[in-house]
């Protein structure tokens, strides 16, 4: 190649035989390597130089061979010069019928050429635009694509996003029924517990209504009992059966009404609570033996609380103490008792220890009022001991846990 | 001196019974008795009497009332209010206008006998639930109105003791003082609360 062009220079510089040598170079170095485009496109040019410095033989010779060659490899392009070249060397040559032959060939090659040439590059440029139709057909497509995907996703969304809130909705909703059901049923299991609140006030009450008219009634005829019986007495000195029936008549009508007196008591629910239970045992029992002599020892701690207790245990634990103090001042010949509380959170514990005769156990048959007292006790859930020891003295001991003696409000 | 007392009663055999076993004790003596308090308050102002027993149901005007009227018109008598058994409430009430003290009609009629005494010396009978009434009264009222009079840290310790189920005697050792000096200080316990009591009424008829 670079051989040709030198040779090319060389032929515009009207160098004509050095511009021949070049070109026979050239298309000696193009045979050895079997690049037979340019031993068509070499021969041809020869041919030319040769045209230019008179050889036409030769140059019509050289023409043919390219012709021949580019036929062969189909070079278009090199056919059109050889057929121009052997159309000229037949001209010069004064061979008319074959210069025109060959001119016609030329014309006719050229011709093709242009329009295949054209019709390639129409095609060519058809093609392209074709093709760059369709690339932008295809980019359009993929465009659109793209955009009903976009579309689709976000249509998803939206449904997904409705989807969601409508399981909101029907879960707050959900929430709130739940809610409503347990707040109805909390509701009405206040208004049980209200109404059972209500009833066992009212039954309360009522029961008080009607313990106040029986005490006044049997108040009203105790007091008469107690001042004709004493009247009774007091007019019979010389009648001692009678005097004896009255006094029985006395004693009868006393203990009677020491029982409504803690019946009444206990009704009164300002009275039933564990402070009030104490001093009320405390005053009693110096009251019982303000005209012995004895000697009271009380070791009640300095603060009780004022916890409401039940009605019942209230009575058991003050017969409790009545009946220790009745079986002191019947048996025991005491001189000195000791009245101890004790109170902790658990527990409440009374004792009564009198220094008096004692009694042995054993032997002693139980009374009905100790097994009685006994037996209370127990339902309490609480613990009555009693212990003596001969001439030593006499301990009465009751423990209760306060658990079981407290009202429930 | 016979102690001279009244009854006020209109159980017609309690009335008569009572009437018959104080007039026939030693130092005493009853002669006057009445069935309603229309004819207690009727006659009572205008006789020399000392102790009235006076009954808490009565047909008309109760005891109470009685008691609210009579105290100022006879400042000397003292009121013993009378029930069956021991109603903390009406005995409070009664303290309150003027009763110095209270008995149970089923009390031994001895010891009725003796109440009339420590009364007509001028003590007065306090349990220990009429003390605790008495400290939650004057706890009450005196926090609502500061007119009131209050309580001395005295009368509160002898109060405390008191609703602790103390008696007289022991009370009067915890303190060292006499009985008689813890028997004064009931005496003014009971005066104030019936002061105020009528301080309170005043207030009530005639609103400031």
């Amino acid at each position: 190649m670079a051989l040709n062009n030198v040779a090319i220079v060389l032929k515009y510089l009207k160098k004509y035989p050095e511009a021949t040598a070049k070109y026979q170079e050239a298309l000696a170095m193009a045979q050895k390597s079997n690049d037979t485009f340019m031993v068509a496109a070499t021969q041809n040019n020869l041919g030319n130089v040769y045209q230019l410095i008179g050889n036409y033989k030769k140059a019509l010779a050289l023409c043919q061979q390219a012709s021949i060659n580019a036929k062969a490899i189909n070079a278009p392009e090199i056919l059109i010069e050889t057929y121009d070249g052997i159309a000229l060397a037949y001209e010069k040559m004064n061979q008319f019928e074959q210069a025109i032959l060959y001119r016609k060939k030329y014309e006719t090659e050229k011709e093709k050429f242009i329009n295949t040439n054209r019709s390639d590059q129409l095609i060519e440029m058809q093609t392209k635009y074709e093709t760059k139709k369709k690339e932008d057909e295809i980019i359009q497509l993929h465009q659109n694509e793209k955009i009903r995907d976009l579309v689709l996703s976000e249509q998803q969304l939206q449904i997904e996003r409705r989807n969601g809130l409508l399981i909101a909705n029907v879960l707050l909703l959900l929430g709130l029924l739940v809610l409503a059901y347990f707040w109805r049923s909390r509701q009405q299991l206040k208004e049980t517990i209200n109404k059972e609140r209500i009833i066992k006030e009212t039954e309360e009450l009522e029961r008080l209504r009607i313990a106040k008219d029986i005490h006044d009634d049997l108040g009203s005829g105790l007091s008469k009992i107690n001042f004709l019986s004493e009247l009774i007495y007091q007019k019979t000195a010389t009648m001692p059966e009678v005097r004896n029936n009255s006094q029985s008549v006395k004693e009868t009508a006393a203990k009677m009404i020491e029982n409504m007196r803690d019946l009444i008591w206990a009704l009164n629910p300002d009275n039933t609570t564990l402070a009030n239970l104490i001093s009320r045992m405390r005053e009693y029992t110096t009251d019982y033996f303000e005209d012995y002599p004895i000697h009271l020892h009380y070791e009640i701690p300095e603060f009780i609380p004022q916890s409401a207790i039940t009605k019942e245990s209230h009575r058991e634990l003050f017969m409790v103490v009545k009946e220790t103090l009745n079986n002191i001042s019947k048996y025991a010949k005491a001189t000195e008792i000791v009245f101890s509380v004790a109170l902790t959170p658990n527990e409440l514990s009374i004792s009564i220890r009198d220094n008096g005769v004692g009694f042995v156990i054993e032997t002693t048959p139980k009374g009905n009022g100790l097994s009685n007292i006994k037996n209370r006790i127990d339902a309490l859930g609480g613990n009555y001991t009693i212990t003596s020891e001969v001439s030593k003295g006499t301990q009465v001991h009751v423990v209760v846990p306060i658990g079981k003696i407290t009202k429930i409000m | 001196m016979k102690i001279k007392v009244g009854i006020v009663e209109d159980e017609k055999q309690i009335r008569e019974s009572l009437a018959i076993l104080i007039d026939g004790s030693e130092g005493f003596s009853c002669k006057h008795t009445y069935e309603n308090a229309e004819d207690a308050i009727a006659e009572l102002p205008d006789i020399a009497i000392d102790v009235v027993l006076m009954d808490i149901h009565l047909p008309m005007k109760n005891g109470i009332e009685c008691i609210t009227i009579l105290k100022p018109l006879c400042p000397e008598i003292q009121f013993l209010m009378c029930t069956s058994f021991e109603d903390t409430d009406s005995v409070f009430n009664a303290l309150k206008v003027g009763a110095s003290g209270y008995l149970t009609k089923t009390t031994q009629p001895s010891k009725i006998l003796d109440a009339i005494v420590e009364v007509h010396k001028g003590g007065s009978p306090m349990s220990s639930h009429i003390a605790r009434k008495v400290v939650d009264s004057f706890h009450k009222s005196t926090l609502e109105n500061k007119e009131l009079k209050k309580l001395s840290e005295r009368e509160k310790e002898i109060l405390h003791h008191l609703s602790n189920g103390l008696r007289y005697k022991e009370i009067a050792d915890q303190l060292f003082l006499s009985t008689e000096t813890v028997r004064t200080h009931i005496r003014n316990i009971y005066e104030k609360l019936q002061v105020n009591s009528r301080t309170e009424a005043l207030n009530k008829t005639f609103p400031k």
